[in-house]
């Protein structure tokens, strides 16, 4: 065998660990995934307030929660009368310079509040009138 | 709360900053971010896609629309990668043939990268419209500098951006909240059968690398042992010649002795007078 196959061989059979290595992590971190989407889709379906994001914006909240919108702006202190309905709560955070897991908590908090306060009820719209909120503080 | 990779950066600034320019400024945002992730810009638009489907789910958005724009932006600016690689690629790779005094490849290995690229480039272009779109950029530059056919650049290049829009838009319209564990699954799979396909690769080159050296020594043993067994059969025609020799000198010498013996005798008795 000359010099030239040999380091060939060795930087073939080394780059094979490597990719094989790879090949195993990314399997595992493929199970771990879709270990983790099980648990969250779990959660989702059944309406869990963990699974909010920062990347929600209200009307996504108040539809996938089955909040009405108004009642979700008067928790956050946003005026109704100019709602921002395309704006995320990432974004809304920035605006009012606020840690945005401090909007998520609020938004947690209330929709906890009202499944207490209406237990059966679900507004789908968020056009119909809604009880004003208690306020929020973190 | 769910691990669904949310600590990471990508997930907590920019990811958010696209989601939320596609919420405030609607389909532009969508097109102008595809645009320029498709030039090559490291943009998570696999992620804005599946966003985009699950903001299509409750109403946001038509997923018609969704998709038409991904593979319009998409064609755009993978056709803009492919001009800018024709136009100056090309130029560095005629640098690279044929300037003399760095050569870092050989224009033998050009020409079959080049040739290589001509036969296999197709394939590398829809694979890395949505299952390698981290090497989407790179592909469409590759493919412009290596003067590859643009129609057929196109065809592969659409096929490819119709399956990258449609996959994540009707995964994040189906699951919704959940897309950001479905862009977990997705990234994790990619990743994993990019791997796989090196593994394969590496293992079929190391095969073929240790078949070589085995048939190479089989060879060498072959001519060793060839090259022994000439030497045998001609050391043993030296030994036959010698023998042969031996014996016949033997010969000679019983048949020649006794008239040598009356020679000598004959020196003996009479000088050398003896011997005429």
């Amino acid at each position: 065998m000359t010099l030239r196959q040999r380091t060939s061989l060795i930087l073939t059979g080394v780059l094979f660990v490597f990719a094989l290595s790879g090949g195993v992590m990314a399997a595992h971190a493929t199970v771990g995934a879709l270990r983790s989407f099980q648990r969250q889709r779990t959660l989702t379906k059944e309406g869990d307030v963990q699974t909010i994001q920062q990347w929600m914006t209200v009307p996504y909240i108040s539809r996938a929660y089955h909040i009405p919108e108004l009642y979700l702006y008067q928790s956050l202190q946003v005026p109704t009368t100019h709602p921002l309905p395309h704006v995320t709560l990432h974004a809304l955070a920035a605006r009012r310079k606020v840690p945005v897991n401090m909007l998520i908590h609020i938004v947690q908090r209330t929709i906890i509040i009202y499944r207490k306060a209406h237990t059966g009820t679900t507004f789908l719209t968020g056009k119909e009138k809604c009880p004003t909120p208690g306020r929020i503080t973190s | 709360m769910p691990d669904t990779g949310k600590d990471n950066l990508l997930m907590n600034n920019l990811v958010p900053l696209l989601i939320n320019w596609l919420q405030q400024y609607g389909y532009p945002a969508l097109w102008g971010g595809v645009f320029i992730a498709s030039i090559g810009l490291p943009l998570p638009i696999s992620l804005v896609f599946l966003a985009a489907g699950a903001f299509a789910a409750l109403g946001d958005f038509n997923l018609i629309f969704l998709a038409l724009i991904g593979i319009t932006a998409s064609a755009c600016g993978d056709s803009l990668g492919y001009l800018l690689g024709r136009k100056w690629g090309s130029k560095i790779i005629l640098w690279l043939q044929e300037q003399q005094r760095f050569r870092f490849i050989s224009p033998q290995a050009m020409e079959k990268s080049h040739n290589y690229f001509t036969r296999r480039g197709g394939l590398a272009i829809f694979l890395s419209r949505f299952l390698f779109s981290g090497l989407g950029g790179s592909i469409n530059l590759l493919a412009g500098a290596e003067l590859y056919p643009y129609s057929r650049f196109l065809l592969y290049d659409l096929t490819g951006e119709f399956l990258g829009a449609i996959i994540p838009l009707s995964l994040g319209y189906i699951f919704g909240a959940s897309w950001e564990a479905v862009g977990d699954i997705l990234s994790t799979v990619s990743l994993a059968i990019f791997a796989l396909c090196c593994t394969f690769y590496l293992a079929w080159k190391l095969i073929s690398q240790l078949r070589r050296v085995r048939r190479t020594r089989s060879v060498n043993k072959e001519t060793e042992k060839t090259e022994e067994s000439n030497k045998e059969t001609e050391e043993k025609q030296n030994s036959a010649t010698f023998t042969v020799s031996q014996t016949y000198s033997k010969e000679t010498d019983a048949y020649l002795q006794p008239s040598l013996d009356s020679l000598a005798g004959n020196y003996a008795k009479n000088g050398p007078e003896g011997l005429e």
